[in-house]
């Protein structure tokens, strides 16, 4: 299957954390380590929380259920964020499956 | 040929042969806070230039490292070499910040090149802290403890005029040795400045801007990793690594960015963070 473009990314996407990236996490916020390019990526307490979620296996829309309801947060929101966060990590190339023109490769 | 003794920079034994006994005099009173070796790895040696018999080369090893008209002219590259080569050295994470310490806490200053790292150093050891380094903090691996890298403070003109006391008279044939930059002995500045090993409870990333106010501000650990791995040496060479050091490192700190717009200032500003560490922390 080709890999999709970041800004094709919707709802019913499995969002999936790429294989070559390393996560530490630090209060609650993420430092990604991009072992293919070589760069770092600081993510906020939102970001962190959803890339911790992007198992390849859960939709966006079912991770927005699940968090709408955990967070008492109208599930819109959540939706609206998780397909941001998705789209901007697909374009950094932190996601398995994501084509990212502009991510060069070290 | 006039030699140094045989000192450890990093765990890396080194030492110096020059042509004048009174360069080697000199080289031996910059490097005097070194721990001595044994037996030298490295030697890094002045000699005649291999195409100019008039001028003068500095070599590590076998390798032609820089020329100079004078045997002093090569003071400052070869203080740079042995940095360099103390900082690959090195088996765990190094970075490019400067250290200080007080009570046995280490306060770390990661800082670009030209942010005013070495001067802030300068001011807080000569308010009483003790010194690390004002180039090279070395993590030893698998713990939250700075390997202490006591080279000679480097100031460069701007920052001259802040610290007269500290132009440096050395009994060499001409001024070469501190015409671009002073190199200063942590003794210079106060008898038994340079610290023992100690564990890292601060982390604060100074830049200094002309005209500015001084300003303090918390920054978050994750921030305060991504900086740190941004002034480490080699981080890309074995990148995981590193960033597994130091964010085992960096979840133990507090971590600051330091507006520098006037030296006294920024020293109290870091005095009243080292003075609010908790109790528990020292010694």
């Amino acid at each position: 299957m080709a890999d999709v473009l970041p800004s094709d990314i919707v709802a019913d996407f499995r969002p999936a954390r790429g294989g070559a990236v390393f996560t530490v996490e630090l209060d609650g916020e993420a430092v990604l380590l991009d072992e293919d390019r070589n760069r770092l990526h600081h993510l906020n307490h939102t970001a962190t929380l959803l890339w911790l979620l992007f198992d390849g296996a859960t939709s966006l829309d079912e991770l927005a259920d699940e968090l709408s309801a955990e967070l008492a947060v109208p599930k819109g929101v959540v939706l609206s964020d998780a397909l941001a966060v998705a789209r901007h990590l697909g374009e950094e190339g932190l996601l398995a499956d994501v084509e990212s023109p502009g991510a060069e490769r070290a | 040929m006039p030699s140094t003794r045989v000192f450890d920079a990093l765990r890396l034994p080194v030492r110096f042969e020059v042509r004048s006994r009174a360069f080697g005099s000199y080289l031996d009173e910059l490097l005097g806070c070194f721990p001595t070796a044994l037996e030298a790895e490295s030697v890094f040696e002045v000699r005649p230039a291999p195409t100019d018999d008039d001028r003068y080369a500095l070599y590590i090893g076998e390798e032609l490292a820089a020329e100079g008209d004078r045997e002093v002219a090569l003071l400052g590259p070869a203080l740079q070499a042995l940095n360099a080569h103390a900082a690959r050295s090195w088996p765990g994470v190094a970075c490019h910040a400067g250290g200080v310490a007080h009570d046995g806490n280490a306060i770390l200053l990661p800082a670009d090149p030209e942010s005013g790292k070495s001067t802030l150093t300068a001011g807080l050891v000569r308010a009483g802290l003790q010194y690390l380094s004002d180039e090279t903090v070395a993590f030893r691996p698998g713990e939250n403890m700075i390997e202490p890298y006591p080279k000679p403070l480097s100031l460069d003109t701007g920052s001259w005029h802040l610290f007269p006391e500290l132009e440096p008279f050395a009994d060499l044939p001409d001024d070469d040795y501190k015409q671009d930059q002073w190199h200063v002995p942590p003794d210079a500045i106060r008898t038994g400045a340079a610290a023992g090993p100690c564990p890292a409870r601060l982390l604060v990333f100074p830049k200094y801007v002309d005209g500015a106010r001084t300003e303090l501000s918390p920054i978050g650990r994750a921030e305060g990793l991504v900086e740190l791995a941004r002034n480490t040496f080699s981080f890309n060479e074995r990148s995981r690594f590193a960033l597994e050091e130091l964010s085992r490192v960096v979840r133990e700190l507090d971590c600051y960015r330091l507006t520098v717009g006037n030296l006294d200032d920024a020293v109290a500003r870091v005095n009243d963070l080292v003075d609010a560490l908790p109790r528990f922390a020292h010694g």
